[in-house]
């Protein structure tokens, strides 16, 4: 190949403490597409901002056309050919998508210094038809798909100068089938000799795509070479530097009776007639696309949005779940979807955060021993493997999957018999992950009954023993076999099938 | 990045082992305090000799009962992430209810109870509208303060009731027999040791630590928010009310423009004290010193003879500076890091 577009030559960054980025070495020549690989906190995202102009190296240096150079701010990266489509789209919500266009460079004026519509407009139009999308230009941007938002992130971010283009993490929101149109966009740019850089952690679709993978850990690039010399597997490997042999351990258990039933459970606007069976010891997956109503059934069981009719049974007996409270007096717990909000306080520590679901048991006017919740927090850091400095360690301290296995061990503390998990995996790196799915079989080997929602297919379908199907609302299909089908399970969740038990 | 790599290499200004021995309720900004408390008393002792007697605490802490009551209650709150800007209101409009049942011709008991109820639905209907209206209680007391005023203006116009109890001026006005110790303060340290244990290791005050730091969290784990918040407003009220008769008491007398402006120095205390304007963080020992600091000043500049508004504009600085110091020494700190860690890689 020829002389590469860009070069990063044993960059680093570190944040006080912390070392974002210890030493990486990337080449990006034109006319490739190059996956960068790497768990949460490899030190991707800090790249990314380091090309973009963000963030500056505190050592190494940035190559241009064989030029050292350095990116001071945003502007300089641009004036550069890089365009970077950042991770979370940061346009502007009651902007018309020909404002956010605009807003992205400098704004076409007349010779009066006033705003020349017309010539953002036509900016505007062109910018989308470089990608054959086809977007109203004066909709405001709040009322588009994510879908489209993303594709107006990659419109704002390309101009005609653009030699390299940086997509951090840009499938996370899409389809299948949006995913496609992305991958039709960057082959026509790669044609057209630009270098791109796709950063993610979302194996298959660096596969079909890339012509040369990197992958980072700890900050530092361990790997380069051709896409076509590394496996998904081998990828993982690397990237959490030993070779993970089963990702997903599922210990066989026998069931024991029918712990919880629901009987034609709706909330209007959520879901309609929703009935199931779980067993001790059973996990069930819930299996839907988001929006399908997993997360409501989920919020209904554990009474924080009741449902409007329907029956929830536990043990055989009908109870009414209103509240929390009531949930968590017959057994019911909840790890919520979104810890950051709902599941941990990040600015108190783990001896703060896991006795806060025993709270509401204890005299109102009681005391608490400082003795016995370091006790509780030391007992479950050793039993769920927690890696902190001790009890007295602040949550925002700890990793992603850290936090997660103090969000369970918040609810195993209260001793439940039916524990519903939504996407427990969420944002947390591989390592982490296997670990929750052994933790989850081991609750389920204890008699536990689990429900587990999840937006990865892959795990559901591999820690399951049963998965019902949603799709917009409503109950579809149930699978109880192990192994599952994959594509039968999609085309339910994508109400292409809609006969109930298959 | 994992919690270990961030404990080890982390350079920070406290060594690890100094910060772990000091307990979340007896901190830096608390031995600051501490600190200020000593230096006034010392400053007061020597430029005064009547500061550093007997005679003047007694006479400093009756002055203060009132205040030092309404602190409690809002210490409660803004942990809890709200705030109670009618307490100075709901104190006059309590304390106006009690009068007039008084002069009505009612026992002292039942009076004080009327008095007390006025508060507790005072604050129940901040609570309400707070919680279950849904409002910021920012605002809604902000509303009631004006509210709870002009209805002790309506109910007593510019009159004064002075014909109270006099077991009532006894309990507000002297002190235990035979010692220089006021009734009020021994009522009030009770109240105070009370809040400030169950605060820090209660189940209670644990859970408004958790409601002030994240609600939702809380929500999530099965705690009763909206009951806990409506409580402490009810709370807030009633403890009003028993101050705001206290203070009839200790003045004699029951106008409407009792205690006009003391919730500002109410929120003022709690603020020096540490306790976070956005909930979740902050200790009761601080705000006892600050509580402290503020009458010591108080009681030095009145010996010195100072004006009124002198004194507002030292609380009004004290103020400040607690929400300033804090914010420029993590600013100063976080440059300093920020130089030393760009200097280590290269």
């Amino acid at each position: 190949m020829s002389t590469p577009v860009i070069e990063l030559s044993g960059v680093a960054k570190r944040f006080g403490g912390v070392v974002a980025v210890r030493h990486v070495d990337l080449a990006l020549f034109p006319g490739e597409v190059h996956a960068l690989l790497g768990e949460n906190g490899a030190g991707k995202s800090t790249l990314v901002n380091m090309l973009a102009g963000i963030h500056r190296p505190d050592a190494g240096a940035i190559i241009v056309d064989g030029a050292e150079v350095t990116i001071p701010n945003p502007r300089t990266s641009r004036a550069l050919g890089i365009s970077v489509v950042h991770q979370h789209p940061v346009t502007f919500p009651d902007l018309t998508v020909t404002e956010n266009i605009m807003l992205a460079g400098p704004a076409p004026r007349r010779r009066t210094r006033l705003l020349d519509w017309g010539t953002a407009r036509r900016h505007a139009r062109e910018a989308l038809a470089r990608l054959d999308v086809h977007l109203d230009i004066s909709a405001e941007v709040k009322h588009l798909s994510a879908a489209d938002q993303q594709l107006l992130e990659i419109a704002k971010a390309l101009d005609t100068g653009t030699r390299l283009l940086v997509l951090d993490e840009p499938t996370a929101a899409l389809s299948t089938r949006e995913v496609d149109r992305l991958m039709e966009i960057i082959a026509r740019l790669k044609a057209d000799g630009v270098s791109i850089l796709f950063v993610g952690h979302r194996l298959n679709e660096v596969f079909a795509l890339a012509d040369r993978v990197s992958v980072s850990r700890d900050g530092a690039t361990v790997v380069t070479g051709p896409a076509h010399e590394f496996t998904p597997e081998s990828a993982v490997g690397h990237m959490v530097g030993r070779s993970v042999e089963t990702a997903f351990p599922k210990a066989e258990v026998e069931l024991g009776p029918a712990r919880l039933e629901v009987r034609g459970l709706s909330r209007r606007g959520a879901y309609t007639d929703v009935s199931f069976t779980v067993r001790r010891g059973e996990i069930l997956g819930l299996a839907g696309l988001v929006g399908a109503g997993r997360t409501e059934i989920a919020r209904g069981l554990f009474g924080l949005e009741p449902a409007d009719s329907g029956e929830i049974v536990l043990d055989g007996a009908a109870v009414s779940i209103g509240s929390p409270q009531q949930a968590m007096r017959h057994g019911v717990a909840y790890v919520p979807e979104d810890r950051h909000s709902e599941g941990v306080v990040l600015e108190h520590s783990i001896g703060f955060n896991l006795p806060l679901a025993l709270l509401e048991r204890r005299p109102r006017l009681g005391l608490l021993s400082p003795q016995a919740d370091r006790a509780l927090a030391g007992d479950y850091i050793d039993r769920l493997r927690i890696r902190t400095s001790g009890p007295d360690q602040l949550l925002g301290a700890l990793s992603g999957g850290n936090q997660q296995k103090v969000v369970i061990a918040k609810w195993l503390a209260t001793d439940p018999s039916v524990l519903i998990l939504d996407d427990p995996t969420k944002g947390i790196d591989v390592g982490a992950k296997a670990e929750v799915h052994q933790l989850i079989s081991g609750m389920a080997e204890r008699g536990l009954t689990i429900i587990l929602i999840s937006n990865e297919l892959e795990e559901l379908l591999a820690v399951s023993d049963r998965v019902i199907t949603f799709y917009r609302g409503a109950q579809g299909p149930e699978f109880d076999r192990r192994p599952f089908d994959a594509e039968q399970v999609l085309a339910a969740m994508t109400g292409q099938v809609s006969d109930v038990h298959v | 990045m994992t919690a270990q790599t961030t404990g080890r290499q982390s350079p920070t200004p406290v060594p690890a082992a100094v910060r772990r021995r000091l307990p979340s309720w007896f901190g830096t900004w608390e031995i600051t305090l501490l600190a200020l408390v000593v230096l006034a008393v010392a400053l007061a002792s020597a430029t005064s000799p009547y500061f550093a007697t007997g005679q003047n605490f007694s006479i400093s802490a009756t002055g203060a009962l009132g205040l030092s009551l309404m602190v409690v209650p809002m210490a409660w709150l803004m942990v809890a992430g709200e705030i109670d800007l009618s307490v100075a209101s709901t104190f006059a409009l309590s304390a106006t209810v009690f009068g007039l049942a008084v002069s009505g011709g009612l026992g002292t008991w039942p009076a004080i109870g009327l008095g007390v109820l006025t508060g507790a639905v005072a604050g129940l209907v901040n609570g309400l509208l707070v919680v279950d209206v849904g409002l910021p209680s920012l605002i809604v007391t902000i509303g009631t303060l004006g509210l709870y005023r002009g209805l002790s203006y309506v109910l007593l116009e510019n009159r004064g009731i002075s014909d109270l109890p006099p077991g009532l001026t006894t309990f507000a006005q002297e002190n235990l027999p035979g010692t220089l110790v006021p009734y009020g303060f021994v009522a009030f340290v009770v109240v105070a040791v009370a809040a400030a244990v169950l605060l820090h290791r209660g189940a209670l005050g644990r859970a408004v630590f958790a409601i002030g730091s994240n609600a939702q969290v809380a929500r999530f784990s099965g705690l009763r928010v909206g009951a806990i918040k409506r409580g402490l407003f009810v709370f807030s009220g009633v403890v009003a009310a028993i101050a705001g008769i206290a203070y009839a008491g200790y003045i004699s007398t029951v106008r409407a423009s009792n205690g006009t402006g003391l919730e500002l120095i109410v929120v003022g205390i709690v603020l020096i004290g540490g306790i976070s304007m956005y909930g979740g963080k902050g200790s009761f020992v601080g705000v006892l010193l600050a509580l402290l600091l503020v009458t010591v000043l108080t009681s030095w500049m009145t010996l010195g003879d100072a004006e009124t508004a002198v004194q507002y504009m030292v609380t009004g600085l004290l103020m400040v500076g607690a929400v300033v110091v804090p914010a420029l020494s993590r600013r100063l700190h976080m440059s300093r890091e920020r130089r030393r860690s760009a200097g280590s890689v290269r």
